[in-house]
């Protein structure tokens, strides 16, 4: 079973810690900026958007500082069936995903954090339909067999 | 009792669901009783309704409130202030402001004999410390429900822990946050953790037993 994110290094939490304002406002500003956001969000306020932003970096903060990646695999299905049961669309998740892959590429200098952090975030995207398939079955913790590579 | 308490909830029918807790606690057993086998679950229950949004957050916090009340009504019926362990500093999480379990850990180590100090909910970091270096406690308790709220907690248990006056107190963390996670308390750096109030105290006791005999 692999339950443990890769060895990060040290300084990662820290790093992305101290850029979630920045990270904040740049995914924020492009998901406001985008043409399909009103459909994606359901029609609800940009405010509900950018305050599940800020949970977004709080949990990925509590992630790279606890390495405890099971983290991810109970609260991103919750995250989905919440959100989705107020009017998000299931399709918002991966271009928002995509916002902070690009919020992180070009917030960040260091290149070692930065693909570590890129590597975690693929890792979601890539398994987005699973976590679709959780956040319908009521599951959290899910295929406990995968794992970020 | 849990069923007709989720309605009653659910329904906003404040007095029936007082009259039913005071027609059916008569001990502090069974107080104790209530809190985990029928407000935990109902509240937890709550909670799922709310997540798919077959409740509005409005009713989620009736709901509470009518808890709240029923715990300030039922609590001092059964209150008892005789101290036979340590200081006991309670609180929810930083940034939390889910507080029902924190409290009902802190009345059920008030009644197992810990000089309980309850800090209640959306206490800052800095607040805690500071209190828990006015009273020097033997541990603190810290119930974190929402999972977002964990980076504070991690943050604060980090601070106890770095600090020279607060180093030595203990530790224990619980709460929804936790659920599904039980190993998660280590690596916030916590000494424990308990699923719920009742082995909250259990664990505590174990803690007193060790150390003071």
């Amino acid at each position: 079973m692999q339950n443990r994110l890769p060895a990060l290094s040290p300084g990662l939490a820290e790093t992305y810690a101290a850029a979630t304002d920045r990270l904040v406002a740049h995914v924020h500003d492009q998901l406001t900026n985008n043409v399909r956001i009103t459909e994606l969000i359901g029609h609800n306020s940009f405010r509900l958007m950018r305050d599940s932003h800020q949970s977004h970096a709080a949990l990925m903060v509590t992630l790279f500082r606890s390495n405890a990646f099971e983290l991810l695999m109970r609260t991103i299905p919750w995250v989905y069936r919440s959100y989705h049961a107020r009017g998000f669309a299931y399709d918002y998740f991966p271009v928002e995903l995509a916002a902070w892959q690009i919020a992180i590429q070009e917030c960040l200098d260091n290149q070692v954090l930065k693909a570590e952090i890129l590597t975690v975030y693929e890792w979601m995207i890539q398994h987005h339909d699973e976590m679709v398939k959780c956040s319908i079955s009521g599951e959290g913790l899910f295929f406990c067999s995968a794992g970020v590579q | 009792m849990l069923q007709v308490l989720l309605l009653q909830l659910l329904g906003g029918d404040e007095q029936g669901a007082l009259k039913l807790a005071q027609q059916s606690l008569h001990t502090s057993g069974d107080l104790k009783r209530f809190y985990i086998d029928v407000v935990w679950p109902a509240m937890y229950k709550i909670g799922q309704l709310w997540e798919s949004n077959l409740i509005s957050v409005t009713e989620e916090h009736q709901a509470t409130a009518i808890v709240n009340q029923i715990m300030a009504d039922m609590y001092p019926r059964f209150a008892q202030f005789t101290i036979t362990r340590g200081k006991a500093v309670v609180s929810a999480g930083p940034n939390e402001f889910h507080e029902i379990g924190a409290r009902m850990v802190a009345d059920l180590l008030e009644l197992a004999g810990w000089d309980v100090i309850y800090l209640g909910a959306q206490c800052t970091p800095s607040e805690i410390i500071e209190m828990l270096k006015r009273h020097n406690p033997f541990v603190v308790a810290l119930s974190v429900a929402t999972v977002f709220n964990l980076d504070k907690a991690l943050e604060i248990v980090r601070m106890i822990k770095g600090d020279r006056e607060t180093r030595n107190i203990k530790v224990i963390v619980g709460g929804l946050a936790f659920e599904g996670l039980p190993f998660l308390w280590e690596a916030l750096g916590a000494d424990g953790y308990a699923e719920d109030a009742e082995k909250a105290t259990r664990l505590l006791d174990t803690w007193w037993s060790a150390e003071k005999g």
